[in-house]
């Protein structure tokens, strides 16, 4: 049989590396081909050829047996290859309508003014099509990530007749559930002959959606084309990385010490339910919950980024006031958000003024700045958490994920907090540099430090944790302890108060929790 | 090999970079040496600096609000508010020195104004200052009528056309604040915020750092440093105008701009916006001297900016 779609050969350099040497791919009609690799293994770009944003420099693509030429987007697209980009590309003020019509011509009146009317209402046949329980006039902002990537798809399919559809990190943003809903929608794509490449990080997810794999490493296939069912997760890891990981959650579990922090009674803006909880020394407490259940409006409250309504906050057994981060930063806490290019890093300043942004008393001498011994700590610190970086004043910005999550560790490290909440610290990390995150943290916890976790990423909740608190709708429905941890007990507890989860106003309602 | 070629190219890449705004203002001062004789002496080459050291100063405060993540188009009706209130101190026999230290101070407290509107009332520093603008040029207008305040002590123009050890008083205020603020810039905490701030500012701020406080004091000396410029203009001119420097907080953005600051904020350099100011001296000292029309001047000036920013932004694509 003819493949949907060979790469041969392709080669691809940009200045100073080999991005892709030699790389073949095959995917047949109406299969989910996996593709894994660490981050710049070279699926990207490899990706980016597909879809006509890269030309590569050697090598040749057919689509159906035939060789083609993809210049750039419009002529992949009218091949029927389309690519959902992790970071999606809808106009967040335009409706869902409009934004599945941009591109295209709108249905238009006699007088070529655009016909509202039925752009509404085919678009509403595109998504009942789909069983998306969407309104088409809702503006986009106001839907969830999972929502998005449901009209991305909705666009692809309504558009014209999609042969590849190449899905970078889908599942990185959103909840089980809307996973399940994804895989679903993937599915019927299937049925209709669509060839998906599926690209994630998220092992579990793969041998529940995908056929095939193939396994990148430094711009080449080190495995090809392996059908799902014959390979574990731990070779796939072994391939990705060139050598055997022995466990990938090396939690050690260390005697927990006495209270740190006590949280009582704190409401943040948005909900008015209030939430109780215990921190100790030496102890990581996860928290999970789905998309929307308040737990990054928790923290940020308790850290003071937002005002807080009521409740108290104790350190030591000491209360204490946190009216702004400044507060919160004084009494050693430490907020590692979720989105670290929009709130956590200065992107286009160096290394080492991210570094030691929170402790830069410390160098002050004399009114200026002791640039020295700002320099000697960088690097100590570039060093013992193994941040790769080309120089300690090299622009932050041109750092893998992991690395600049590294850098984050390092400016709290270097400011020795007590209490560091982590709010999804491995999204979109490779494996290796998740496995150092984890090691950061068993030698946080060992030296009496206390974690707050918070990760959408289940097994890392259960493998890291030594509790697990589980939130829904603003409230902590469950304490587990560490023996007590499941993924069915954890789900549970955190669609308790949920009635109806896929109704549309839930929906909605949940969409506008996680942009507010 | 071919790394080789490449290796020199960046290099080549790094020197046109640092210096390649100061290789324009070469050019453009051995362009005008060789038009006019004039332009090359002494007593020219101090007009131009005395005239560059307005915009310097000017440029230096809207570097720092530019850098933070702002902008302030009140600093010209600044300067024009502070300088009536020097002018009629000093008509009513205060001492001079004191008279022009309050204006200073003033300046800086309707510096502070605008930073209370950008931190406390969260207001858009571009609407904030276009409205403290009007009021402040108002309340100048108001005050004086609208008439110019003139036969000021004579002792004023001494910080116009005085000198110290040889240099003219504007030169060596400028020179004075350009070291002062390249300290401030470089090695004071006060400035490695400013960066951070206008980088990003929500990160900063969930650092620990009360991004308000400095915002405030940023715009504060931003306004003070105004009135140091309208020091130096009322000690030219020896008269205080309600109308003074209007337009000259475009001239102080563009002194920037030319300089390689990005409107967006989290860059620019000390070194850069006097290069930038000094650049539009020349350009008008030079068309002065060939006896061209003044209004082309601005013409010129409009094409200067827009080709600094251009390859500004084409250099920053290839990186």
């Amino acid at each position: 049989m003819i493949p949907r779609l060979l790469m041969k050969d392709i080669c691809k350099s940009f200045p100073g590396v080999n991005a892709l040497e030699s790389v073949n791919l095959e995917v047949i009609q109406g299969e989910v081909h996996v593709l894994v690799g660490e981050n710049g293994a070279g699926k990207s770009t490899l990706m980016k050829i597909l879809a006509g944003i890269y030309q590569p420099d050697k090598g040749l693509i057919e689509l159906d047996g035939k060789r083609v030429s993809i210049l750039n987007t419009e002529t992949a697209n009218k091949l029927g290859i389309y690519m959902i980009h992790q970071e999606l590309n809808l106009v967040p003020e335009l409706s869902v309508a409009e934004n599945i019509y941009l591109g295209r011509n709108f249905p238009k009146r006699r007088n070529s003014l655009i016909d509202w009317k039925s752009l509404y209402n085919n678009t509403g046949g595109v998504l009942e099509e789909l069983s998306l329980p969407i309104d088409p006039k809702l503006k986009v902002k106001n839907l969830s990530v999972a929502q998005q990537q449901m009209i991305e798809i909705a666009k692809v399919v309504s558009e014209n007749e999609p042969k590849i559809i190449i899905m970078d990190e889908p599942t990185a943003a959103i909840t089980e559930k809307e996973t399940e809903e994804l895989f679903h929608q993937i599915r019927k794509l299937k049925r209709k002959n669509v060839s998906i490449i599926y690209i994630s990080h998220r092992l579990e997810e793969i041998n529940l959606i995908g056929d095939r794999i193939t396994i990148m490493r430094d711009g080449r296939v080190v495995g090809s084309s392996i059908p799902i069912s014959t390979i574990d997760k731990r070779k796939i890891i072994q391939m990705m990385v060139g050598r055997e990981i022995d466990s990938q959650y090396p939690k050690k579990v260390h005697p927990i010490g006495t209270e740190i922090l006590q949280v009582k009674d704190i409401s943040s803006t948005k909900s008015n339910d209030v939430v109780s909880f215990n921190l100790y020394h030496g102890e990581v407490l996860g928290f999970a919950g789905l998309i929307g259940a308040g737990r990054t409006e928790l923290m940020r409250s308790i850290f003071g980024a937002d005002k807080r309504r009521t409740g108290k906050l104790f350190i030591n057994g000491k209360e204490i006031k946190i009216e702004t981060p400044a507060d919160a930063v004084k009494h050693g806490i430490a907020f590692l958000t979720e989105d670290r290019k929009q709130t956590g890093l200065l992107l286009q300043r160096p290394v080492f003024t991210n570094i030691t942004l929170v402790g830069m008393h410390k160098y002050i001498r004399h009114l200026l700045i002791n640039h020295s011994k700002e320099k000697d700590d960088s690097q100590k610190y570039i060093a013992e958490l193994r941040i790769k970086t080309p120089s300690y004043d090299s622009i932050t910005s041109s750092l893998s994920g992991g690395n600049q999550q590294k850098v984050i560790f390092a400016r709290w490290l270097l400011k020795d907090a007590e209490i560091l909440i982590l709010d999804e610290p491995t999204r979109g990390i490779d494996v290796n540099a998740k496995a150092e995150i984890y090691e950061i943290i068993n030698d946080l916890v060992k030296s009496g430090k206390a974690i707050i976790l918070i990760s959408s990423d289940l097994p890392e909740l259960i493998g890291m944790s030594d509790r697990i608190a589980v939130m829904s709708e603003g409230k902590i429905t469950g304490i587990l302890n560490r023996g007590e941890f499941s993924q069915e007990r954890i789900m549970e507890l955190a669609v308790q108060h949920i009635k109806e989860p896929v109704n549309q106003d839930n929906y909605e309602r949940r969409g506008k929790y996680e942009r507010s | 090999m071919k790394e080789a070629k490449n290796a020199s190219n960046s290099i080549f890449k790094d020197i046109f970079k640092k210096f390649g705004l100061f290789l324009i203002l070469i050019i453009l001062m051995g362009i005008m040496g060789i038009l006019s004789k004039y332009f090359f002496t002494i007593g020219n080459l101090l007009t131009i600096g005395v005239q560059a050291s307005v915009n310097a100063i000017l440029g230096i405060g809207m570097l720092m609000v530019i850098i933070q993540g702002g902008i302030d188009l009140s600093i010209g009706a600044i300067l024009a508010l502070s300088g009536i209130v020097a002018a009629y101190l000093m008509k009513s026999h205060v001492p001079v020195i004191l008279s022009l230290s309050i204006s200073i101070v003033i300046a800086g407290l309707l510096g502070w104004i605008n930073g209370f509107l950008v931190t406390g009332l969260k207001l858009q520093p571009f609407i904030a200052t276009l409205g403290t603008t009007g009021i402040f040029r108002g309340i100048a207008l108001v005050a004086t009528g609208g008439l110019p305040i003139s036969s000021l002590p004579e002792q004023v123009s001494w910080f116009g056309a005085g000198n110290i050890i040889g240099i003219p008083v504007p030169i060596f205020l400028t020179i004075l604040i350009i070291i002062i603020f390249s300290i401030i810039l470089n090695h004071s905490l006060l400035g490695r915020y400013m960066y951070s701030i206008g980088s990003n500012a929500e990160a900063t701020r969930l650092c620990g750092i009360k991004i308000d406080r400095y915002r405030r004091i940023i715009y504060t000396i931003e306004g003070a440093l105004a009135g140091v410029a309208g020091v130096i203009l009322i000690g030219r001119l020896c008269v205080a105008q309600p109308n003074a420097a209007t337009g000259y907080e475009l001239n102080a953005i563009a002194a920037t701009v030319i300089g390689g600051t990005s409107m967006m904020g989290g860059s620019g350099t000390i070194m850069g916006t006097i290069i930038g100011a000094l650049i539009m001296s020349v350009l008008s000292n030079g068309f002065t001297l060939l006896g061209m029309n003044t209004f082309i001047q601005q013409v010129a000036i409009g094409i200067v900016l827009i080709a600094a920013v251009y390859f500004d932004a084409l250099q920053r694509k290839r990186q």
